[in-house]
């Protein structure tokens, strides 16, 4: 990977290899579906066949007959409240009178296998009174639309409005206007959603689960239970991916594990079918955004104009959080003096929405970018040129009025990846008539049309880390140290590793501050019971806020050990340095294991807690205040090649260069960065869950088009290094953003390849024929 | 319904439904759960284990058809205790991420370097089209497997 890298001496920034390599690449690694309790029974969840009823009755007669049927439990079988909303309290556990959704469970039934249990749940009869329902955001706006819920279906709404519009646009030369529509994209995490739940002594409950929050999880719990927090216990298993997938829907499924093991008293496991899977998670939203922007002769922008419709499905769930995001940064990381943002969240009776990686940003990025290359062609500018122009950096200020101070690597990201690409030759369709294969050059629209079409786009994004304004209250993480007497160490923290790499970069910080090596130190997954409430592994908080807290208490840690060390060799404490496993101070050294029992001989703590707290955001009334904590940034740069003939898009390279503050294991960041780009690449071209009233037309693979190896592009990464002053050794949150500027590259690769324009994602090889038809016919 | 087959080299036998599958027999009924279902219609590939040498959907194939014939699993290739080859190269190319995948990629790229020790990339690309991978963006995996096949032969070619 191409890095313009401080190399620090210790772990942190080396390659290290990830700590949970071996247990996956030898099976051992132990997945929800993977572990077996004695007498554990299994639940199923019956689904009411239709996207909107009152309900009537349940009937289970014909249920109690299936071989190994153990119980049904409704709503009125749940002890505590019914309700599992996140952040509005819309949604309750088990669709006792209402459901609003497909994917609603209006019953659980239980049983000795998973067979039996789904046997059972096909054979509980359903006395449902049909409603029409909604299928349609913009549909679903109108006065007559069917309500979902009790008020109006745009229930949520957001806005960031600053300076004047009117004379912005007023002062602009030219001015692009367009409307822009992404569909449904399904997370595709490969283990599928699951949970057990063990009831367990003195009234306590312990769930294990694939999840990303387990906090989150904790609380749903409890709440459908009756039961005090103190009482549960959430344990994450090993986690098969989740991409945001995995943030909220946990809670509806381990709560209704919980619910039936409550009932029946023994250990129940649920784990979805792929097909359960499709209909019960939540998706990116299908979004329409309408989008003005004016621009100055020289390529200054003026003024934007834009409204974002989401469409939030059957609940609100974590649209509010995500619409936030989506207003916030709607205009792109680019400084507009005049900016009004208007955003809606809107109820339909269809799966719900929530958080996927980019959290609610690659939908108006694909409008933002999109209609800036438009004005760049307009004017005669490179589209490069514009977006550096205009673009944010020390001393900027951003849409919500935040005033950028540090780490904004923006403009660098920019030029690495035209450099990197070899954008100038590229735009100007030099290479490819230089490598003449017969192929067109990029730009090719204006000529006769040749079979295959080359050209080369470009998107850059920022993103605000953590959780920001809008984000729900609690955006600090915990970390539980111990050091044990032989110098190894056990780290628990409340942030999870759902495939990231998380236990090994903070294995690799606590490494570098207590000097000892990456073997001996062992992170756990999270266990509630262990580390106070951390809030969510979401927004690419997690190495930010975990890792905080990790250096934090090791800091203490390290600090004890340096007290004692000092008193064995001599010097001041806070000049002994802690290297390669051993502290040294006044030209001597001691081992750390020593240092540990000399500790534990002499009562002294090695345990220690660490908490950070995210600084302080702010967003008022018009959208207005320092929104994120701090910011990362990307470009990445798409070179396609179309066939004319098929109108087959084909991403030959893929040119990333992001910001991440510090580089802390460059390998698992670069695992990062290309699996994101190949989400992008399915994003921009193949993935699309399409839906017809309440069903899911594509719930599978086979329908579902994920990108495979054959998809896969030459993909060139490129870390930036400006360092954010309170981020763990400089970093800053890379979860999201390597999955979001690469649609909307792809999108303006094909436009510059082909002279059109795609205002709707995916651009399949349908889409792209049917337009090159109408051109021709035109 | 029995049924009894070898299973990384030792002979093993299962009570299993006779519409089970052999993802079903090798997870429950014989408690090796390295093998993964990702979708259980053989459009994932997290269930790929060798029957008979040949890479198969094991979540495709019934149980009951595996009578006496052979099955290689992600268990069988470290059983003694050392990672073989090609779990090596997955673990130090940076192949795994959530590794929810991997047994299933790895006994792929098992069953391409068995009959084709010296693959290019393309020719890995291929192999694994099979197997899809959410995490990665498949360029380590053909990475660790590309490593592989420069390093010789491996074991049962
Ligand atoms: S589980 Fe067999 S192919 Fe997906
Ligand atoms: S590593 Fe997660 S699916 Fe491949």
């Amino acid at each position: 990977m191409g890095q313009n890298a401080l190399h620090p001496s210790g772990a942190v920034g080396a390659p290290v290899r990830r700590v949970d390599a071996d247990d996956k690449v030898t099976g051992r690694a132990r997945y929800l579906d993977d572990i077996v309790l004695p007498g554990m029974a299994h639940a199923a969840l019956v689904f009411p066949g239709v996207p909107h009823a009152n309900v009537r009755g349940v009937d289970d007669t014909r249920a109690r007959s299936v071989e190994g049927f153990v119980a049904t439990v409704t709503a009125a079988d749940i002890p505590g409240e019914n309700q599992v909303g996140c952040v509005d309290r819309d949604q309750p556990l088990l669709a006792g009178e209402r459901v609003r959704y497909s994917g609603d469970a209006v019953a659980i039934t239980v049983a000795e296998s998973p067979t039996a249990a789904r046997e059972a749940a096909r054979a509980v009869a359903l006395d449902l009174e049909e409603l029409e329902g909604v299928f349609d955001a913009e549909k679903a706006l109108m006065p007559d639309a069917p309500r979902v819920h009790e008020g109006d279906n745009a229930y949520l709404q957001y806005r960031v409005h600053r300076g004047d519009v009117d004379r912005g646009f007023d002062e602009a030369d030219v001015i692009v206007e367009r409307t822009f529509r992404t569909n449904y994209q399904e997370h595709s995490y490969l283990e599928p959603l699951g949970a057990l739940a063990v009831p367990e002594d003195g009234g306590t409950i312990t769930v294990y689960g694939t999840m990303q929050c387990p906090y989150y999880v904790q609380k749903a719990v409890a709440g459908v239970l009756g039961i005090p927090l103190a009482r549960v216990r959430i344990v994450q298993t090993v986690t098969g991916g989740g991409f945001g997938g995995k943030e909220d829907v946990p809670n509806e499924i381990c709560a209704c594990a919980a619910v039936a093991a409550w009932r029946t008293g023994r250990p129940v496991k649920l784990v979805h079918t792929r097909e359960e899977d499709f209909y019960r998670s939540s998706k990116r939203h299908p979004m329409v955004v309408r989008y003005k922007l004016g621009a100055t002769r020289d390529g200054r922008f003026t003024a934007a104009d834009i409204t974002i419709i989401a469409d939030a499905g059957a609940y609100s769930t974590l649209t509010p959080v995500v619409l936030f995001r989506s207003v916030a940064h709607a205009t792109g990381p680019y400084e507009i003096p005049n900016v009004r943002t208007d955003g809606y969240g809107v109820y339909t009776n269809r799966q719900t929405t929530g958080a996927f990686r980019g959290f609610g940003q690659p939908q108006t990025i694909f409008a933002d970018e999109s209609v800036i290359d438009e004005i760049a062609d307009t004017l005669g500018i490179d589209p490069i040129e514009i977006r550096l122009a205009n673009c944010l950096a020390v001393g900027k200020r951003t849409a919500t009025g935040q005033l950028l101070e540090e780490s904004v690597g923006l403009p660098e990201t920019l030029e690495v990846a035209r450099d990197e690409s070899g954008w100038l030759a590229k735009r100007a369709g030099e290479s490819a008539r230089a490598g003449s294969d017969g192929r067109a050059e990029p730009g090719g629209a204006s000529r006769p049309r040749e079979r295959f079409l080359r050209g080369i786009g470009v998107g850059a994004i920022y993103y605000g880390v953590s959780l920001g304004a809008k984000g729900l209250a609690l955006d600090a993480s915990g970390a539980h140290l111990n050091l044990y007497r032989d110098g190894s160490l056990r780290i628990a923290v409340g942030g999870t590793e759902m495939g990231q790499g998380l236990l090994t970069v903070l294995s690799q910080m606590a490494s570098d501050v207590l000097g000892i090596p990456v073997a001996s130190v062992h992170v756990d997954h999270v266990d509630t019971s262990v580390v106070p409430d951390s809030g969510p592994s979401v927004a690419s908080r997690t190495t930010l806020m975990t890792g905080n807290a990790v250096i934090g208490a090791a800091t203490k840690i390290r600090r004890t050990l340096a007290g004692v060390a000092s008193g064995e060799l001599g010097g001041a404490p806070d000049e002994v340095r802690f290297e390669k496993g051993r502290a040294l101070s006044n030209g001597k050294s001691i081992g750390i294991e020593e240092l540990a029992e000399l500790c534990w001989v002499r009562n002294i703590n090695t345990a220690e807690e660490g908490w950070y707290a995210a600084p302080e955001s702010t967003f008022d009334d018009n959208g207005q205040g320092d929104a994120y904590a701090v910011y990362s940034f990307a470009t990445q740069i798409a070179e396609v090649e179309v066939d004319s003939r098929t109108g087959e898009v084909h991403v030959l390279r893929m040119t990333a260069a992001h910001d991440v503050g510090r580089v802390l294991n460059p390998v698992t960041l670069e695992g990062q960065l290309q699996g994101g780009v190949l989400q992008g690449v399915g994003m921009a071209l193949y993935e699309s869950m399409k839906t017809d009233g309440g069903v899911i037309l594509t719930p599978d693979f086979s329908t579902y088009i994920l990108p495979t190896s054959l998809d896969t592009p030459e993909i060139s990464c490129h870390a930036i290094e400006a360092p954010y002053s309170k981020g763990p050794f400089g970093a800053k949150g890379i979860g999201e953003t390597p999955a979001m500027p690469g649609a909307v590259a792809i999108a303006n690769a094909v436009a510059h390849a082909t002279g059109m324009r795609f205002t709707e994602l995916p651009i399949t090889a349908e889409a792209v024929r049917l337009r090159l038809a109408q051109e021709e016919t035109a | 319904m029995l049924v009894t087959l070898t299973v990384n080299g030792s002979l093993r036998s299962a009570e299993v439904d006779s519409a089970a599958s052999l993802l079903t027999l090798l997870r429950t009924g014989l408690g090796l759960t390295g093998t993964k279902q990702g979708c259980g219609n053989g459009e994932c590939g997290a269930c790929t284990v060798l029957l008979d040498g040949e890479p198969v959907n094991s979540c495709l194939v019934f149980a009951a058809q595996c009578e006496g014939r052979e099955v290689l699993t992600i268990e069988g290739l470290s059983e003694s205790g050392e990672l073989d080859s090609i779990q090596r190269a997955f673990a130090d190319a940076g192949a795994v991420q959530c590794g929810f995948c991997t047994p299933g990629m790895i006994m792929s790229g098992k069953a391409l370097l068995m009959r084709n020790p010296r693959p290019t990339r393309e020719e890995i690309a291929e192999a694994i089209s099979g197997n899809l991978c959410r995490c990665t963006g498949y360029v380590k995996i053909i990475d660790a497997l590309e490593v592989v096949a420069k390093q010789g032969p491996v074991e049962g070619s």
